[in-house]
């Protein structure tokens, strides 16, 4: 199966299996776990610089707070 | 960024106000690598290279809705690398400043859940400078549970050019701008009262002058050389899946997986874990690990085997078949009661140590690169 047919189907079964979770509608008073600092779908600050060194050092840069403009990082 | 929602006392509200204090983050981080490939020399000698940064982050809030947050900060680095611009040892080229900055406004509809913001920052080191804006659009509904963000952002860099020595004079580059746009749609959703996930899909258009100036290419057929050559556009479509699982109040599971592909060749797929253990109340251990690996750019081979017939070449590593594998530690310490307070004098507010992070990782790439970093961060509010 080459990429194109297998990131389709990721996509589909994603879609699907997103689709039949997304419904569900937790209450604001049910939220104490998820608003646990660790859960935060964000990196963390202190992270930031990682992140700026693997988009030096890695072609495939971007798409993950990854620096694309703004300082060559070209050393 | 899912918005946490909102406790007893604003239930009407879709988002939490802004909170009542300033935050700052004091961050440090030490970075040092080591490798074989320098692409200033076409892929053979050293890419040894430290750096050294310090960036303030502050978060203002002017009142429940509206809040500003900026960001300054420095790297100081020395490469030996860069230093072989030029054929004299330890020379202006071996070292460099980068001096950065960040100011953005955000403002919340709180009953309605949508947000908007914009910011503009900036960027310079001695041959490249950068102005930047961008905006950010909001919304939150299925009672909070389900979040869509929109950001768009704009890079205008310049180039000051500067040749490897022996090439000054004979090669020429058609434009010194480089621009980079990029757009980013992400859909955030709470899956059950334990977990969270956000999807995210990107598109970055770069124009301009991709390559750099001062990376050489040796050739195979002619014992020639020349510097790096690119197609001055490059598309690059990353998607990316974060699924967050609060496992025990003991230990959380933080997870990240992303597929990137541009038009210049590279395929890659990039997977991390980190798991936030509680060893205590006031101590967080965070131990992760990352996998990276990519296919190489059409347009890279190593030393002395591009044809010199070519229109576009490259020997940067950065740009090659790899794979990288990064693991780490991180602890946080944050008593309930903060680290500390002290005045700040003539306001009358007192300044609380929040929190103190320190953050260790080893990065190692089978080119041979290896690399280290450290990295403390204070947060402080009042």
């Amino acid at each position: 199966m080459n990429m194109k047919k297998r990131l389709k189907y990721g996509l589909v079964i994603g879609s699907v299996l997103f689709g039949s979770y997304g419904c569900v509608s937790v209450k604001s008073y049910q939220k104490m776990q998820l608003n646990d600092k660790n859960m935060a779908l964000t990196d963390k600050k202190i992270e930031s610089f990682e992140i700026n060194y693997e988009a030096y050092r890695e072609g495939a840069s971007g798409g993950n707070g990854g620096k694309v403009g703004g300082g060559c990082g070209c050393n | 960024m899912l918005f946490s929602v909102s406790l007893a006392g604003q239930e009407n509200n879709v988002i939490n106000a802004n909170p009542d204090y300033v935050e700052i983050d004091l961050l440090s981080s030490y970075y040092s690598q080591d490798g074989e490939n320098g692409a200033v020399t076409g892929g053979i000698g050293t890419e040894k290279l430290d750096d050294i940064s310090t960036i303030f982050v502050l978060n203002i809030p002017l009142d429940s809705t509206r809040s500003i947050n900026a960001s300054f900060g420095a790297d100081y680095y020395s490469s030996a690398s860069t230093d072989n611009i030029d054929f004299n040892p330890s020379s202006a080229s071996s070292h460099d400043i980068r001096a950065y900055g960040n100011i953005g406004y955000t403002k919340l509809n709180l009953q309605s859940g949508f947000s908007y913001g914009g910011r503009i920052g900036f960027s310079t080191e001695y041959d490249y400078t950068s102005v930047s804006g961008g905006i950010n659009l909001g919304q939150v509904f299925n009672n909070g549970n389900t979040e869509i963000a929109l950001s768009l952002q704009a890079f205008i860099d310049q180039w000051s050019l500067y040749f490897p020595e022996e090439l000054r004079g004979k090669v020429d580059v058609p434009t010194k701008n480089r621009n980079s746009y990029n757009s980013q749609l992400t859909l955030s959703q709470v899956i059950s009262k334990k977990m969270q996930l956000s999807l995210s899909a990107e598109v970055v258009y770069m124009d301009g002058l991709l390559s750099t100036p001062f990376h050489r290419v040796y050739f195979a057929d002619n014992n020639g050389l020349d510097i790096e050559r690119l197609p001055s556009t490059r598309l690059k479509i990353p998607v990316s899946l974060r699924l967050n699982y609060y496992i025990s109040d003991l230990i959380k599971l933080r997870s990240y997986y992303r597929f990137y592909k541009d038009d210049y060749g590279i395929n890659a797929h990039t997977a991390s874990i980190e798991l936030p253990i509680n060893i205590s109340e006031s101590v967080t251990l965070f131990p992760f690990y990352r996998y990276h690996t990519q296919s190489a750019s059409d347009y890279f081979a190593a030393y002395k085997t591009h044809l010199s017939t070519s229109e576009f070449y490259s020997s940067d590593y950065d740009l090659s078949e790899l794979s990288s594998h990064k693991y780490g530690l991180g602890i946080e310490y944050s008593p309930l009661y903060g680290l500390g307070r002290m005045n700040i004098p003539f306001t009358g507010r007192v300044l609380n140590l929040y929190a103190l992070s320190l953050r260790v990782s080893r990065y190692t790439r089978d080119t041979g690169l290896t690399a280290f970093s450290a990295a403390i961060g204070l947060n402080m509010r009042f």
